[in-house]
């Protein structure tokens, strides 16, 4: 009985065996013809294999390699845009945070205003002054102390070639009792001539460009000078009257100046319109009914005298003017106007400086002296400038003696030889 | 199947461009904002010691106002709806001017721009941009601003704009005037440079005129000084400006609003001589920064028809960012003739124009 049983569970078993096996080839040879599996699911098979499958039909080889080739370097550049996409998230997330802590900032120095009701608002035009520092010239401080009224001075800058009109000036000055008045001597002849003349003055430390100018310069060059030296008097906290050689002082000129804005300049022109700004009218015919353009145009500020408050925008007005001087053969007179009216536009930032005109009356230039008031009876009368600047006129000399006798000494027909021009 | 996964690729990749020039703005426009707060730091900061030389630099980009929504809550609610980064065009128009304004309109539309508001100067208007979809604002009642609204000829509505525009400026937000005689072709908030209260086209045609120069005056009778030096500048263009909702940008609007009360004047002359005239006795000048607009981007119609229609160059290279049709009588006209050639791209459609007009 026993071996009848082994033999029925022999048999089962490999009966069972040779099932497994039999399994375990289909198998082998299903994966083998199969090898994705039966479902014919398109996310298991590869690009390559579904265009062979898809589209072997209908594209030549070639064009296929080309769409590959596109598609690959088109993942490619998805994948440096989604790159450069994180990389500007990231920035702007920190330009943000930049901008917003600057804001803060700027709301810590006081709170923000709200604007009044209409007409009451102002823009400052009065800019705060800058904090004195002393450090920057020791020596200069100390005479600017020692002279210098309600810390505001006048400055003169003037070599031997000037002495002449430079004598008629002090004496002017003299007259009105100023003592206020500095001259900044470019040479020995200048220094000495002011110690024996008891003129307050100052001669800069040696410094090879300003003195080969300074010494040996003509006018035009000399003129520049003097935006390399103010800005020491700015920096040192004083208000400064920049006055030319050429100009004779009639009235105390400080109690003449409104000092409301950074610049306060006498102008060239010769009349309202020229002198305070009008809009000039430009005719182009051929435009028809736009034929008239209109503009801006103003006489320029003579840079022979000028009140300069110790601002920040005042001492970035004088770095610009020496900074395009030092490059280019320019006359300081433009470039100190191109700076001080020219916008910002493509490629300029253009200088936020308040700017204020003299009277044209009281701060008179020789074109309206000779050409206008001396021929007015009512103006000649009239009149009483508080400096006249001899700047539209060669022969300064005699032209400024000749001030000085009508207007100080009462000699009526002082003025009555001169042309209106000169040759 | 590799042609619609190249097009849906493709698809990706125009979003991504398009986020990427979106996130270049935004990154252009945080850089500025947090430069002039810095500047404005340096500027404000107590009382500071002059740099050396080379190194001071003046403050240009005022602090803003504090906004103020109790000026106006509800010109408040619809710009706070629609304006983008506090910032908003703004353009005036009665029914005399619905045809440009149509095609300004359109124009603006066709840009994706979204944050432009119309302000009605009459019923018509407002239900034009009510069935246009197009953002409006109409003002409360007023006896004088309606009269001039409603009746008055293009340099009186042009005056309103001076007193209308108050408002937007004390709720805190900068303001693009747009008047309507402007196609649009790029959106023009891409192309500002935010550091000065104002900031406006020019109605020069060159660089001289357009930026500034000096225009000597002869005068031979003066012999040795016969030669005068001017300042001079063409106007800034008072229908196409940016300003910043600053102290000296709200002085400037008061200072023309007011003259124009007292004067029967044009508001651009008076725009532009509170703008530019320094003080003198008896007059205390406007303090505000300024800063000209590209001549070529911000374009009037005389530089299109008298020299870049001409010059093969410019006419190919030159996109502006607006077009004013403000030098020319026949504005439809031309700003169609500009839709046709910047938009459309018909190469004639400029030539048939005279370079002026009767």
């Amino acid at each position: 009985m026993a071996g009848r049983r082994d033999r029925t569970q022999q048999l089962r078993g490999s009966r069972i065996a040779i099932a497994i096996l039999i399994g375990i080839i289909i198998g082998c040879v299903c994966a083998v013809l199969f090898p994705n599996g039966f479902f014919n699911s398109s996310s298991s098979l590869t690009a390559n294999e579904r265009v062979q499958v898809g589209s072997s039909s209908c594209e030549s080889p070639a064009r296929i390699k080309m769409l590959k080739s596109d598609f690959a370097s088109l993942s490619e550049k998805n994948a440096d845009l989604k790159k450069q996409v994180r990389e500007l998230t990231e920035k702007l997330r920190l330009a943000e945070q930049g901008s917003d802590n600057a804001r803060k900032q700027v709301l810590s120095f006081g709170p923000q205003i709200k604007a009044g009701p209409f007409g009451t608002v102002k823009s400052l035009r009065t800019n705060p002054t800058i904090l004195p520092d002393e450090s920057v010239n020791p020596r200069l401080a100390k005479i600017l102390q020692d002279i210098a009224v309600d810390k505001e001075v006048i400055v003169a800058l003037a070599n031997s070639n000037v002495k002449a009109m430079l004598e008629v000036q002090i004496a002017s000055v003299k007259r009105l009792g100023i003592t206020n008045y500095l001259v900044v001597a470019l040479d020995d002849y200048i220094e000495n001539f002011c110690k024996s003349n008891d003129v307050a003055y100052y001669k800069r430390d040696p410094d090879k460009d300003v003195d080969t100018v300074g010494k040996t310069g003509g006018n035009h060059a000399v003129s520049g000078l003097k935006f390399r030296v103010l800005r020491e008097f700015l920096q040192l906290g004083y208000g400064v009257l920049l006055s030319d050689v050429d100009i004779v002082f009639l009235q105390n000129p400080f109690s003449h100046l409104y000092r409301d804005s950074d610049v306060e300049s006498m102008s060239d022109g010769h009349s309202n319109m020229t002198a305070y700004g009008f809009n000039d009218v430009f005719d182009e015919p051929a435009m028809g009914w736009a034929r008239y353009a209109h503009t801006m145009r103003i006489w320029v500020f003579n840079s022979g005298f000028f009140y300069l408050r110790p601002t920040v925008p005042s001492i970035e007005l004088l770095d610009r003017v020496a900074d395009r001087l030092s490059k280019a053969k320019l006359w300081d007179q433009a470039v100190f106007n191109e700076e001080l009216f020219y916008p910002s536009h493509p490629d300029y930032i253009g200088l936020h400086a308040s700017k204020r005109v003299m009277d044209m009356y009281e701060f008179m230039n020789s074109k309206v002296l000779f050409k206008t008031v001396r021929k007015d009876q009512d103006l000649k009368k009239k009149v009483k400038p508080v400096i006249v600047h001899v700047n539209y006129h060669p022969d300064k000399l005699n032209r400024m003696q000749a001030v000085v006798e009508f207007y100080v000494n009462g000699k009526q027909d002082a003025l009555d030889s001169f042309p209106d021009g000169s040759e």
